[in-house]
């Protein structure tokens, strides 16, 4: 941006700039500080005044994590103690005593599923021109049903797999897949396709190969932002859990709720911190996996 | 390098007829240019010698032999697209290496003809960057140098310098073209532009409605055009153009 040679500046210099910023900025605030405020409540020690007080307390994340317990007979926590106390007569059930583990390996079970079958449909949606196409596209893209209809649909159609880990694991990748497909897609779309796998196959490497080590690795953006999304989402997905769940460890979307339903404030803000930790955290663990599991320089 | 035959090639996609009874031989060690107006046929035309298309009657021979029905990865062929199509998973040697070790090339020998390549063609320092970083001319050199790793029977250009700002497209024309001869390479030249085809080709083939209106030297094609079509496609708008055989 350069002044003009009349020493004035250009309108959207003078104005619009500032007013993009600050817009930007207000907005920030807005959203992040709900996530601030909740994250600094759960370190005080109650919150009656106007103020939090008493920091820092840990007593509250000692609560929501298991290793301390709640004032009520109820436990809404994540049971990590008890999971460390089983550890070393019996690690297979220690993982599945907490919500933590069990959400996690459930999400995670969701975003393998999407893989396996929303890169392949992105690729020919992306790629092929084919009867049905248009079809196809629609049905991965649109989420057709919301959770708590796709839940209710699916305790009818399989009563069997009510509460079972496979269940739950189809269901997340069910609703999420749009956001893997999409974010393929686009990846896809964005390269020219048609001319990278001929040339590979050109240079003799069969079609199964060239999708295996070119295609896809050429996708890997779409492809990492994809597992992101789908996970995150899988693992905050309520009404399909609560339609779905009956026993076991709580999915986390349903040990939040039962937070907020019982708990006081301050142990809800402390569950609902160890969210954000936690997607953080996946987010930044997928993000390092697939930059490292492509890499093939 | 290999003689390359396209014997009496039509290809048909629903109603429309792409190319149209084509037959060109291209010999060892000869550059073909094939040129005309988009749509015009030249392209399917490549993409049959490729293998991408398999002809709806004809035959494509290669040194006689018949690969019309032959998969592409097993044609030997090299590429060199418009956009380059570099695999961006991968650094610049990666890519060159790629070819030879799809075909069982091994270590030592990969290593040893990507960095003649890369030297060859003059980016022997590119080896370790990752393509993403690479200008277009860099870019259209990897391609070529990755094209010919596999040492393809022929080498086939679809529109490779398109996109590029003129001033580099003058000095890549003479540069791919003096390498081209240099290492004998037997190739197919589509392009939609007479005067870089005249300057790099052997010998051109001007296309119209799938079908092959006149082959020559460029300056057969040039000064005695078979048709209005070629003559009014390849009129110059160069006043001092030089054809390749140096003669006036």
């Amino acid at each position: 941006m350069s002044a003009r040679p009349d020493g004035q500046q250009s309108l959207s210099a003078a104005f619009g700039r500032p007013l993009v910023l600050a817009v930007f900025v207000l907005t920030l605030l807005f959203l992040v500080a709900p996530i601030v405020v909740t994250f600094v409540a759960s370190f005080a020690r109650d919150w009656t005044g106007v103020l939090p007080s008493g920091f820092v307390s840990v007593r509250h994340w000692e609560r929501v994590l298991g290793f301390a317990a709640y004032q009520d007979a109820a436990d809404y926590s994540l049971r990590l103690g008890e999971m460390l106390a089983t550890l070393p007569r019996d690690p297979f059930a220690a993982f599945g005593k907490t919500p933590l583990f069990r959400s996690v390996f459930l999400a995670l079970g969701g975003v393998a599923i999407n893989l396996v079958v929303g890169v392949p449909i992105a690729y020919a949606v992306a790629r092929y021109d084919f009867r049905g196409r248009e079809w196809l596209n629609a049905i991965a893209v649109l989420p057709l049903a919301p959770g708590i209809i796709l839940g209710i649909a699916f305790l009818r159609a399989y009563p069997e797999l009510s509460g079972t880990d496979f269940g739950l694991i189809v269901g997340y990748s069910l609703l999420k897949a749009p956001f893997m497909v999409l974010a393929v897609q686009s990846s896809f779309e964005a390269m020219e396709l048609r001319q990278l796998e001929e040339s590979a196959r050109s240079l003799g490497a069969s079609w199964l190969r060239t999708f295996l080590v070119v295609v896809v690795p050429n996708a890997k953006r779409g492809i990492v932002s994809g597992a992101i999304i789908c996970w995150a989402l899988a693992a905050a997905e309520f009404n399909f859990s609560y339609v779905v769940y009956s026993r076991g460890a709580r999915p986390l979307a349903l040990f939040l709720k039962a937070n907020i339903s019982n708990s006081s404030f301050e142990t809800t803000a402390a569950a609902v911190s160890v969210f954000f930790v936690l997607i953080a955290g996946v987010t930044l663990a997928l993000q390092l996996l697939g930059n490292r599991g492509f890499a093939t320089r | 390098m290999s003689r390359i035959t396209i014997d009496d090639v039509t290809k048909r996609f629903g109603d429309t007829t792409a190319v149209d009874g084509v037959s060109l031989d291209i010999d060892d060690g000869e550059i073909l240019g094939v040129v005309g107006p988009s749509g015009c046929g030249k392209t399917t035309t490549l993409r049959t010698l490729a293998g991408f298309e398999t002809p709806t009657s004809g035959r494509v021979l290669f040194d006689g032999d018949d690969v019309t029905h032959r998969p592409p990865e097993t044609r030997n062929v090299g590429l060199v697209f418009q956009s380059y199509a570099l695999f961006e998973n991968m650094t610049v040697r990666q890519n060159v290496e790629f070819g030879p070790k799809m075909q069982g090339v091994s270590g030592d020998e990969r290593r040893e003809r990507a960095t003649d390549l890369l030297s060859m063609l003059g980016i022997p320092e590119l080896a370790d960057r990752d393509p993403a970083t690479l200008s277009g001319g860099q870019r259209q050199r990897v391609g070529l140098a990755r094209a010919l790793a596999i040492e393809p029977h022929i080498l086939l250009l679809d529109e490779p310098m398109t996109g590029l700002d003129a001033k580099l497209k003058t000095r890549l024309r003479e540069e791919v073209g003096d390498l081209l001869s240099e290492l004998d390479v037997t190739a197919l030249y589509v392009t939609h532009d007479q005067v870089e085809a005249m300057e790099m080709c052997d010998s051109i083939a001007v296309m119209n409605d799938g079908q092959v209106e006149q082959v020559g030297t460029p300056r057969e094609v040039y000064e005695s055009p078979a048709s209005s079509f070629v003559s009014e496609f390849v009129s110059l708008d160069v006043p001092d153009f030089a054809f390749v055989d140096g003669a006036p």
